[in-house]
């Protein structure tokens, strides 16, 4: 069989970190090879290498059988390389149409050819049973067709080689299944894909052939019928994983938190939340599954005072607390570790003891008032980073220099060791390792025991479904129950998701 | 009153003032649309000015005065872009030091070659001549408000459409908007971003030289100190008003000409000259407050 791409010794060094290491990878075309590993095992260095992005320090790349050396990703491009990124490259104030054509417009004379772009379009589009309006702006598309428009802009490059970094990452599981759809259309026509993820499921799913990655060295390469979850897991982590978090029995208490009827609008004015209720009892995890965008972020800023309240009652130890601000709910014992870690969830530019005490800097026992006891600070972030194995030099190492994972174990150390008595997690897990979501999932279920009440808003449906006593779904702003643990099915759970009614 | 505003003798005098501040107001949408934060229009211009001031008075020539202009305007725009692209300086803290400085800059060069403080004119300092078109001459109003202007307001007329057409018709605009709305994904659709931002900086250098250029050679034969007088700031907040849109930007600025020639014609019915003074900077907050009622119309129809 033919190769559409090979690499022989790949190796890429970023200042004492060698994120590719001899790297040696060979795709037959016409398949799909998923390349699986660990966050920083050096999968997208490698598929930015491939793609023009980076440049290789030492290695040969052929592309069919020809020797290549990209300098930059239009060259890539040319040689019939594209890539849909994990984060879309699409400019959200321009149409579908641009979008498209950016970077390989068509031209007639000086002037743009519009004419030609749509009719190359829509035959690409018909070729591969894609509908996308092409003349809808970015910014009102739903993100299930902002990945077909991804799809389509790389096809009109050209290329035959395709590389999709993470792309389920996004979708419902009905999404995905529309995604893998395409993606065996394309390998019908000829097309060859590289799948990276971290999601052990759909490697086994859609793969002809899987490597896998693990501290930029290949360390294995398998096919998905010698392999399953478990022997991906233990290859990618180094030893054996079980990616299910351990449910106790436990007893649940009163109810600590009623929210009833909750309106509220997103930063543009548009009503995200419509009417959105949930009760969570101390000690029950309480998880929320939904389609991004649907409400949750809206509905998680309500319950921290972080936005305001249009209409509805949140009821918290019996007082009402909808009127509160940030600080208020941090006295009331109330915890919060938002989705976007680097933005909200740390200073980045802070020490790791600055970040672990931040927000809890007067409150609690550092110091008096007015000065901060350094000796208890650093005591307690020792604590902190050795209870929750962070993997740094020292307590006054900069937050930017740790990894995600390890940035992460941070903020949910510092939420985790206040004693609080409800704790709102936003995606816990998003974008890091399998050793450390494991870790987090324990620790998770750790604090719901000792009676703590947990509100579990996450985007990996997986994660949900695992962790939480209870599920329940958001779609278009409001909150629809989804059984108990166990109780009902993935794709059922996807259905509510997609706003299909439960029986 | 319909004399005041709408009279020819009004109109004609608007737009024979817009052309420096409508030049630079759509050059300017170049560097505003790939992202760069320039408010060094005012020195861009200044500088223009003063070496059309000189050429012209080398060589008795308004056309190579312009040229000088021109190069002028390139010139800063390359340092500017140095500075900011190579050496990873602000462009706010590169803009401010460029406008003090080509203030004293000027002030010193007319000092040491020409030996003047202040004003600067001379028999040799000649303008661009009015010219007469014969089909346009014949119309009527229009005729009277277009004809006899010098051929910088048709140029202007041009560069503005052909602006326009650059920006959203042919492939260079939709880059260069590409790169101010999301560096990264310009990256990966193979846009070298540099490239496109060099370009734009230059463009908006270019116009600024040539709307500099005029303003001593379109019809004063003076240069003065501090020449430009805020036209550049004007410049920035038309084409922020404007987002970018080089027609609009065009529009935008001759309205504030237009302002500009209300005030003065206003002091001759006795209204306080504070007042008249203060007049283009109403009209500047008014047309503000007319586009962001106008962007949030908009945005309530698309909820809808």
């Amino acid at each position: 069989m033919e190769l559409a791409l090979e690499l022989k010794g790949i190796t890429k060094i970023f200042g004492k970190t060698i994120a590719n290491d001899h790297v040696d990878l060979t795709v037959k075309k016409g398949t799909v090879h998923s390349i699986i590993g660990e966050n920083g095992a050096g999968k997208s260095t490698l598929m930015n290498v491939i793609c023009g992005l980076y440049q290789p320090d030492d290695g040969e790349l052929y592309v069919y059988g020809e020797k290549k050396h990209f300098k930059n990703p239009s060259e890539a491009s040319r040689a019939g390389i594209g890539m849909v990124h994990q984060e879309f490259m699409l400019f959200s104030e321009l149409t579908v149409l641009d979008n498209i054509i950016m970077g390989y417009e068509p031209k007639k004379g000086l002037m743009l050819d519009s004419l030609t772009a749509r009719k190359n379009i829509e035959k690409i589009c018909n070729q591969y049973h894609f509908n996308i309006p092409l003349d809808a702006y970015i910014k009102d598309l739903p993100v299930s067709m902002l990945q077909q428009i991804e799809i389509v802009k790389i096809l009109f490059r050209g290329v035959s080689i395709i590389i999709f970094d993470e792309p389920t990452s996004v979708l419902t599981p009905q999404g995905i299944e529309g995604l893998f759809e395409a993606i065996r259309t394309l390998v019908k026509n000829g097309k060859t894909i590289l799948f990276i993820t971290h999601k052990l499921k759909e490697v086994l799913a859609i793969s002809d052939e899987i490597t896998v990655l693990k501290s930029g060295k290949m360390v294995g390469n398998i096919k998905p019928k010698d392999a399953d979850e478990t022997i991906l897991a233990s290859l990618m982590v180094g030893r054996d994983v079980l990616l299910t978090a351990n449910k106790m029995e436990k007893k649940l208490g009163d109810i600590i938190l009623d929210v009833d009827d909750l309106y509220a609008d997103d930063y543009d004015g548009r009503e995200k939340l419509k009417g959105a209720s949930l009760k969570i009892r101390k000690g029950e995890i309480l998880g929320i599954a939904g389609v991004a965008g649907s409400g949750q972020q809206e509905l998680v800023e309500c319950l921290f005072g972080l936005k305001e309240v249009k209409s509805g009652k949140i009821i918290y130890e019996d007082k009402d607390i909808s009127k509160l601000n940030c600080r208020g709910h941090r006295n009331l014992k109330i915890g919060f570790v938002p989705q976007d870690r680097m933005s909200e969830g740390v200073n980045a530019e802070g020490t790791i003891w600055e970040n672990a005490i931040m927000g809890y800097h007067i409150t609690s026992e550092f110091g008096s008032k007015f000065i901060i006891n350094k000796n208890k600070v650093l005591k307690f972030t020792d604590n902190i980073i050795k209870e929750f194995n962070v993997k740094t030099p020292s307590a006054i190492t900069k937050i930017r220099h740790l990894s995600g994972g390890n940035i992460q174990k941070i903020v949910v150390g510092r939420e985790f060791s206040q004693s609080n008595h409800l704790l709102i997690i936003e995606d816990p897990t998003r974008g890091i390792d399998i050793g450390a979501i494991e870790f987090i999932w324990k620790k998770i279920e750790e604090m719901a025991a000792t009676g703590t009440a947990i509100l579990l808003v996450s985007h990996e449906l997986n994660e949900i479904m695992e962790v939480s006593d209870r599920i329940m779904v958001m779609y278009d702003g409001k909150l629809y129950d989804a059984g108990m643990h166990g109780e009902k099915t993935e794709s059922e759970i996807g259905l509510l998701m997609a706003g299909g009614k439960s029986e | 009153m319909v004399e005041l505003f709408f009279g020819t003798v009004t109109i004609a005098a608007a737009i024979r003032l817009a052309v420096p501040l409508v030049l630079s107001s759509v050059g300017g949408c170049f560097g505003d649309r790939a992202g760069i934060f320039n408010i060094a229009l005012e020195s861009f211009m200044l500088c223009a000015a003063f070496f059309a001031t000189l050429g012209t008075y080398c060589t008795a020539n308004p056309y190579f005065g312009i040229i000088c202009g021109i190069l002028a305007g390139l010139t800063c725009a390359l340092l500017f872009g140095i500075f900011v692209f190579h050496f990873g300086s602000s462009g706010m803290v590169v803009s401010i030091a460029m406008n003090l400085g080509m203030d004293a800059f000027t002030s010193f060069l007319l000092l040491t070659i020409f030996g003047k403080r202040g004003s600067f004119m001379d028999e040799r300092l000649v303008s661009i001549p009015d010219i007469n078109i014969p089909i346009i001459s014949e119309l009527p109003y229009i005729g009277e408000v277009l004809n006899g202007q010098n051929i910088m307001v048709y140029l202007t007329i041009v560069l503005a459409v052909a602006a326009w057409l650059l920006m959203y018709k042919m492939p260079f605009g939709l880059r260069v908007r590409s790169v101010g709305m999301n560096e990264k994904a310009a990256q990966t659709a193979g846009i070298n971003i540099l490239k496109y931002k060099w370009y734009s900086v230059l463009l908006t250098g270019l116009f600024c030289g040539l709307a500099g250029a005029i303003l001593p050679l379109g019809g004063t034969s003076i240069f003065t100190e501090n020449m430009t007088a805020g036209r550049g700031f004007l410049a920035v907040a038309a084409i922020m008003i404007a987002g970018g849109n080089p027609i609009k930007a065009a529009i935008v600025g001759f309205m504030f000409a237009y302002a500009e020639v209300i005030a003065a014609s206003m002091q001759n019915f006795g209204i306080p000259s504070q007042i008249v003074l203060s007049f283009p900077y109403f009209i500047t907050i008014f047309v503000l407050l007319i586009s962001a009622v106008c962007t949030k119309i908009r945005k309530k129809v698309v909820k809808i």
